[in-house]
């Protein structure tokens, strides 16, 4: 039923085959890429675009696409693992504080409060700082920094299905707890969860980017895109290339998952049934 | 009280009618709607015809999907324009054929002449606005009357509905009004130009039985005091055998009986008809006998098939009814029945007087 | 059928009073209670279908949860078989709801969307480890033959049925554990005129069948006289008149009772056209602020001054009949 309007949604499809293409690219880098992503050559340094290096060449004479499909790789893994950390941990504790409700959802939700008052990047900074820069560290972070978030969207979806008569319904037949919570409230409010992860997702692999690009994510010689465009910043006269094509990466990967998103979001919209 | 006679032939489409009518206030001929929707298209009202003279009561009696509702929106020009339209018909609101006009035309008509109440008051009523203002808004537009005219026309209006000490309570905003009193401001506003109908879609459902009681009586009253013709809209048999002359059943965007309020109750034809007023608990009874009820389910209006709507529900069916829509025919003076088996169902109705 | 005998009667009510705290401000104070039921005590029997009528505001709606112990009273025991709901704990309440069940009024919001209608009756059956496996699937099938519908519909989704099918659905399961009483809160209310009739013949169909015993509560007060034995007559929190419901229908004593009856649309014009209307004016009163003394007195035709001031109790009037006004007779 929500799968039939998101077929009728023609940006969410045209983000749906993008992303489908992008990642079918990542994968077979293998494949495709006839030059190791890390391999120097000062033969080749800064050569534009040509038909060796479809990409062109960076300031230490590395292969420029094959740098960005295996950098796909890593962009693409840390930003869903670290959805996949927000979105549980969240999940669990947000489901945990709307049932119990009372006292212990009030301090959880005034230490969520807390959380939000941070800036994020201050927060992301903070992780970082503590565990020393590295992509793992990036997954780490982002993972965390997450949490409140999905917490909070999880308890308001809690919160609101408590009150339905479908849920009362349950405890009159005598369902406990437990059951109530993952037969009837949790496949009830996924939906935003589904929604928001894949923004998320989108999220992600912006901001792996964005710390990679500051230096405080993947370190060289990893061929992650922010840290690409770190070091293409210094080119960006000389060697333009080296900036536009990972660039063009993180954009066209980032639209593509919000494109979907979008699409999901409108597709699930009850008020478009 | 005015009559009008018609002449169905029943072989053709709905017929070519001769009307002799005498002073229709309103007359619908042969009006069509249809939805677009996902799915497919609906057809939520199927070529009826029917008419109001002045001062009259008609009630429109109709379950979900009768297409009751929908008619009206045609008749008002409030149909939901991309996905609705009006695919035949014409609507004659005195003398003027309202499908035709143009939206500018339309508005004054609308609110002037022809007023419509909906259940939920709060679809007329402006939240953020204190509702003398809303009132007063409504007759300075139609009527030309100067700001101090108008209140004071405002406060006797409020007046007139009954809400007491309505001086005070015009400078009260919507919400402060319980749900009874908001469906009598609502009613205020909708009669404040004197129209010459008034349609009123399930205006009292959703409200308490008493509250009701109050309501539709002072329709009544207000009906006779400013001699407007009442269009009530309702799935409640009881309400309209207290408030109508003339009822007309629907049933999926079909007319399937149209009758006189006695007639109805009493002798009514269609199999549906019975079928509902069967299933009706009576005070009197002793409840030792079950109520008898339509089997099945209300159609789905997307994928209609032809024949006969009622067809899978009705213990009269035969085969020429799967082939055959439902056409009006005239069984006896003022009482029209869409029903091919009509002639088996006479005395079907044992309650009669 | 039905025993009279009070130390037979199924389930006891006393003085029960359930409140709802208001809560205002900063500090999210309890500034007042909205007294939903404010004392009312009744009995119902086994094999009987008490009926509670009433307009918004009355607490039926909450009696009927009550009994079941959605809420906690605020006042007042219910006895099930004499012992007291209002004492027990999460596991004995939960084995207890075996025999006590309800139907409501929405299809729609009662049902699981996510579950298909054989998960949805099959659920209480998997919850209490009644019937595996293919045994339970039998049962389920046995239910739904019950309430009318057919057993190939087991796999489908609500969203794919009518309202009228949705509250068979509803019905099945609330006899999958086989209860002795079943509160019917607005069963039929969201449903089409046509579609009443038959949950409603349903509905006696299987108490007549299955032993049930029925709290039936609506607005409808022709639907609930036909359905029920016995009616109780709610409002604003308190119950009015209690009686067999040809005398409420030939005898009503309280003028609250009066009125309602006086003001149900009845399809019939001749007798619509000469009956006596008996109008209330005003509104019903909020029940987080009730009128002193008699609840009814802002409202009733025949109120004197002793009725702002005193409360009246319910009395009995004749066999079988009560009524808490000061001077019905």
């Amino acid at each position: 039923m929500a799968w039939g309007r998101f077929q009728r949604n023609r940006l969410a499809l045209i983000g749906l085959g993008l992303l489908l293409l992008i990642v079918l690219l990542v994968l077979s880098a293998p494949v495709l890429t006839t030059y190791d992503p890390e391999s120097i050559d000062y033969n080749y340094v800064r050569k534009p675009p040509n038909a060796q290096h479809i990409f062109g060449t960076d300031n230490i004479g590395r292969d420029i696409f094959s740098r960005v499909l295996w950098g796909g790789r890593q962009s693409l893994t840390v930003g869903m693992i670290a959805v996949i950390i927000s979105i549980v941990g969240g999940v669990a504790l947000g489901l945990f504080s709307g049932y119990v409700g009372g006292f212990v959802d009030v301090i959880i939700q005034r230490f969520v409060d807390l959380t939000f008052a941070f800036p994020t990047i201050l927060l992301l900074l903070s992780i970082v700082a503590i565990l020393g820069p590295n992509l793992t560290t990036v997954l780490v972070a982002i993972g965390l920094s997450g949490i409140p978030g999905y917490s909070r969207l999880m308890r308001g979806s809690v919160l609101q299905a408590l009150n339905t008569e479908y849920v009362l319904a349950a405890r009159l037949i005598g369902a406990k707890d437990g059951r109530i919570m993952v037969r009837h409230i949790l496949p009830n409010v996924l939906t935003p969860i589904i929604v928001y992860g894949t923004l998320g997702l989108g999220g992600g692999v912006m901001i792996t980017a964005g710390l990679s690009y500051l230096g405080l994510g993947a370190q060289p010689p990893a061929p992650e895109w922010g840290a690409m465009l770190n070091l293409g910043r210094t080119y960006l006269r000389s060697a333009p290339w080296m900036s536009i094509y990972p660039g063009l990466a993180v954009s066209l990967t980032v639209l593509a998952i919000n494109l979907i998103g979008d699409g999901l979001r409108d597709a699930f919209d009850p008020k478009n049934r | 009280m005015h009559s009008t006679q018609k002449i169905v032939d029943s072989r053709t489409e709905i017929g070519k009618k001769r009307s002799l009518s005498l002073t229709n206030l309103l007359e619908v001929r042969d009006l069509s709607v249809e939805f677009q929707t996902h799915e497919g298209i609906v057809q939520a009202v199927n070529h009826i015809s029917f008419s109001v003279v002045e001062g009259e009561t008609l009630g429109i009696v109709g379950e979900s999907g009768s297409g009751k509702t929908v008619t009206m929106l045609s008749v008002l020009g409030l149909l939901p324009v991309p996905m609705a339209r009006v695919s035949s018909g014409q609507v004659f609101f005195m003398g003027e054929d309202l499908l035709k006009l143009p939206e500018e035309n339309m508005r004054l008509v609308r609110g002037a002449k022809l007023a419509m109440i909906f259940q939920d008051p709060m679809t007329s009523l402006n939240p953020v606005l204190p509702v003398g203002l809303q009132i007063s808004e409504a007759i300075t537009s139609h009527l030309k009357l100067t700001k101090s005219q108008a209140l004071s026309r405002t406060r006797e209006l409020l007046e007139l509905v009954g809400i007491p000490g309505a001086k005070d309570r015009l400078k009260d905003y919507p919400h402060q009004f319980s749900g009874g009193m908001r469906q009598r401001v609502m009613i205020a506003m909708a009669v404040s130009c004197g129209p010459r109908l008034l349609v009123a879609d399930e205006p009292t459902t959703a409200l308490d039985v008493t509250i009701q009681a109050q309501i539709v009586d002072m329709v009544k009253r207000l009906q006779k005091e400013l001699d407007m013709a009442v269009i009530w809209i309702t799935h409640d048999l009881g309400l309209v055998a207290r408030l109508a002359r003339r009822v007309i059943v629907m049933y999926a965007g079909y007319i399937m009986e149209q009758a006189s309020v006695s007639d109805l109750y009493y002798s009514p034809r269609h199999p549906y008809t019975i079928g509902l007023l069967g299933s009706l608990p009576r005070l009197e009874d002793d409840g030792e006998t079950m109520l008898t009820s339509i089997p099945g389910q209300p159609p789905d209006m997307i994928g209609l098939p032809a024949g006969c709507p009622f067809l899978p529900r009705c213990t009269y069916a035969v085969e020429k009814c799967k082939e055959n829509n439902p056409l009006l025919s005239l069984i006896e003076p003022e009482h029209w029945v869409a029903c091919a088996e009509v002639s088996r169902t006479q005395g079907a109705w044992k309650h009669g007087r | 059928m039905v025993a009279e005998n009070e130390n037979q009667a199924l389930i006891r009510v006393e003085g029960l009073k359930v409140y709802f705290p208001i809560i205002r401000g900063l500090f999210q104070r309890k500034v007042g209670d909205v007294k939903a039921v404010d004392g009312i005590s009744f009995s119902i029997y086994p094999g009987e279908t008490l009926g509670f009528v009433g307009e918004s505001g009355c607490g039926k709606t909450t009696t009927g949860r009550a009994i079941l112990r959605v809420y906690k009273p605020a006042g007042g025991s219910i006895f099930f078989h004499d012992q007291n709901l209002v004492d027990l704990n999460r596991e004995q309440l939960r084995q207890t709801r075996r025999k006590m069940q309800i139907i409501f009024q929405d299809p729609y919001a009662s049902l699981n969307q996510r579950m298909t209608v054989g998960e949805i009756v099959a659920e209480p059956l998997e919850i209490f480890g009644l019937a595996n496996g293919s045994a339970r699937r039998e049962k389920v099938k046995e239910l739904f033959d019950l309430v009318g519908l057919s057993p190939s519909f087991l796999d489908r989704y609500p969203h794919e049925f009518s309202g009228g099918q949705r509250q068979r659905v509803g019905i099945a399961r609330a006899l999958a554990l086989d209860p002795e009483f079943i509160v019917c809160d607005e069963p039929i209310a969201a449903l089409d005129v046509s579609i009443q009739a038959q949950v409603i013949n349903l509905l006696e169909k299987l108490q007549a069948t299955l032993g049930l015993t029925y709290l039936f509560i609506a607005h409808d007060l022709s639907m609930v006289k036909h359905i029920s034995n016995r009616v109780a007559v709610m409002y604003l929190g308190k119950i009015v008149e209690l009686t067999g419901r040809t005398n409420l229908y030939k005898n009503p004593l309280h003028p609250y009772t009066q009125a309602l009856l006086s003001a149900i649309p009845i399809p019939d014009p001749a007798i619509e056209a000469t009956r006596n209307r008996i109008f209330l004016e005003g509104d019903i009163p909020s029940p987080a602020n009730p009128p002193s003394g008699c609840r009814f007195s802002t409202r009733c035709p025949i109120v004197q001054a002793v009725c702002r001031e005193t409360e009246p109790n319910m009395r009995q009037v004749g066999e079988s009949h009560e009524v808490a006004c000061h001077f019905a007779s």
